[in-house]
């Protein structure tokens, strides 16, 4: 009976916690005038680190842009609701993001990964609530581009105002290539059991303090 | 042991022997195998004779029993029963005298039997058991020896006299013993109470093994169980677009 005890209460404490999910909706930018194909891969981690590569963290489709703005949807799923999210937005000649160039007209073992053209780095401040959906709805009007479109890059686009939240981030010069990033707060994420607040997803009164509709 | 009997028979047996060898030999001479046979009987009874004047009466009862095979003659037969008392051995004594009376009933042999076979038959103990089942199967071992009377209210046993063992048993019932003496002629009433065997229980509830392994498999199926339940809440991705992340 002991053991009994022992094995349901560490069952019952593993489980109690449960899972959340995430759903997101981008809305994605048209594919800027005079640029190649370029495709949307979408990238999630918790890793404190854009600047690295994420192995194993791709969702499965990835969106070309079209000649009109369009939305990519997408869930995270993860039973750790205390850790930030972050997630890459990689905008890439390749579907795989996976393309090269090739130095004097050839391309053999010496080509150079061209892929990602630019990508926008987001962290999500604790948007996943334990049993709970929630939402996150965003908007790039444009992507990030070298200015001139000249390499090397040494400048690059500005991020629009809005949304507020992005920036232009001065590491695209330790990657090579153009970025932005931004934060999402806390009650910019939409619980969706509870939606609905004036300017914000938490009890405050303004909506941008206080606990998260989906806090427990 | 009186011994008198069989020493003044022996004497006499031996002359009756030799009278029915020759009675035999006119009638069969022809028979080379009788021959060998009667001669072989003689011995053996010689051997008897000398065998129970010295007293080893179990040597003697063999041979005698050897010499009534190979020649049929009474004496021998007569001299075997003798034996047969000298032994204590009673009931097997009385069964030999009354043979001998009944296959040879008018020969000298079976008239000298009649007073020492009476004496005999006295001496037999008996053993009365009261208490056993007329319809029950039991086995009854006198000495270890399995003896078969007829299951009565009262079931008569008999018995040579001195120390002596009874077992009864019963499928499904304690088995039942007595030992003790019994005098020449003694009859002996013993009441056979047999208890029903209380089966040990072999509950399979009663085995720690059991209650262990109850325990893993209702462990294991609690845990399967609550798994299940928990998993069935968890959420599920709105978009097949996903991706689980720790």
């Amino acid at each position: 009976m002991k053991l009994l005890a022992i094995l349901s209460c560490g069952v019952l404490l593993s489980c109690n916690a449960g899972n959340a999910v995430l759903d997101g909706n981008v809305r994605l930018p048209a594919l800027p005038s005079g640029s190649a194909d370029l495709f949307t891969v979408v990238q999630v981690m918790r890793t404190t680190d854009f600047a690295v590569s994420w192995e194993g963290a791709t969702l499965p489709e990835a969106q070309a842009l079209g000649t009109s703005p369009a939305s990519y949807e997408f869930s995270v799923v993860s039973e750790n609701t205390v850790d930030d999210v972050l997630v890459k937005f990689r905008f890439c000649r390749d579907e795989a993001c996976q393309a090269t160039r090739c130095p004097a007209g050839t391309c053999g073992p010496e080509a150079l990964r061209a892929d990602p053209q630019a990508e926008i780095w987001v962290r999500l401040e604790t948007p996943l609530y334990a049993g709970e959906f929630t939402e996150w709805d965003f908007e790039f009007p444009a992507i990030p581009r070298c200015v001139g479109g000249e390499e090397p890059c040494e400048e690059i686009t500005e991020p629009p105002t809005d949304p507020r939240e992005c920036e232009l981030d001065e590491r695209f010069r330790d990657v090579g290539y153009p970025v932005w990033s931004c934060t999402v707060q806390r009650c910019d994420i939409v619980c969706a059991r509870a939606p609905g607040a004036v300017a914000g997803n938490c009890d405050g009164d303004d909506g941008r303090t206080g606990a998260h509709f989906c806090a427990p | 042991m009186d011994d008198r009997p069989i020493a003044v028979h022996l004497t006499r047996s031996i002359a009756l022997f030799a009278f029915v060898s020759v009675w035999a030999a006119t009638h069969t001479a022809s028979a080379q195998d009788s021959d060998s046979s009667r001669e072989q009987a003689r011995v053996e009874f010689v051997a008897g004779t000398e065998a129970a004047t010295e007293g080893r009466w179990a040597d003697s009862l063999q041979h005698f029993e050897q010499a009534y095979v190979l020649s049929g003659v009474p004496t021998a037969l007569f001299n075997a029963a003798m034996a047969l008392r000298a032994l204590g051995r009673q009931r097997d004594a009385r069964d030999a005298f009354d043979r001998l009376m009944s296959q040879h009933p008018d020969t000298d042999a079976a008239a000298d039997a009649h007073a020492i076979r009476d004496e005999v038959a006295a001496r037999i103990a008996v053993l009365e058991l009261t208490g056993l089942d007329p319809s029950g199967d039991y086995a009854l071992r006198l000495d270890g020896q399995r003896v078969e009377p007829n299951i009565t209210t009262v079931t008569e046993i008999e018995s040579d006299p001195g120390h002596r063992a009874i077992v009864a048993e019963r499928a499904g019932y304690e088995s039942w013993a007595w030992e003790g003496d019994l005098s020449d002629g003694q009859r002996l009433r013993l009441d056979v109470t047999m208890a029903e065997r209380v089966t040990e229980s072999t509950s399979i509830f009663k085995s720690p093994v059991f209650w262990i392994i109850t325990g893993i498999v209702l462990a294991g199926g609690a845990a399967a169980l609550t798994w299940y339940l928990v998993r069935a809440e968890d959420l599920q991705p709105t978009h097949m677009n996903f991706l689980v992340v720790p």
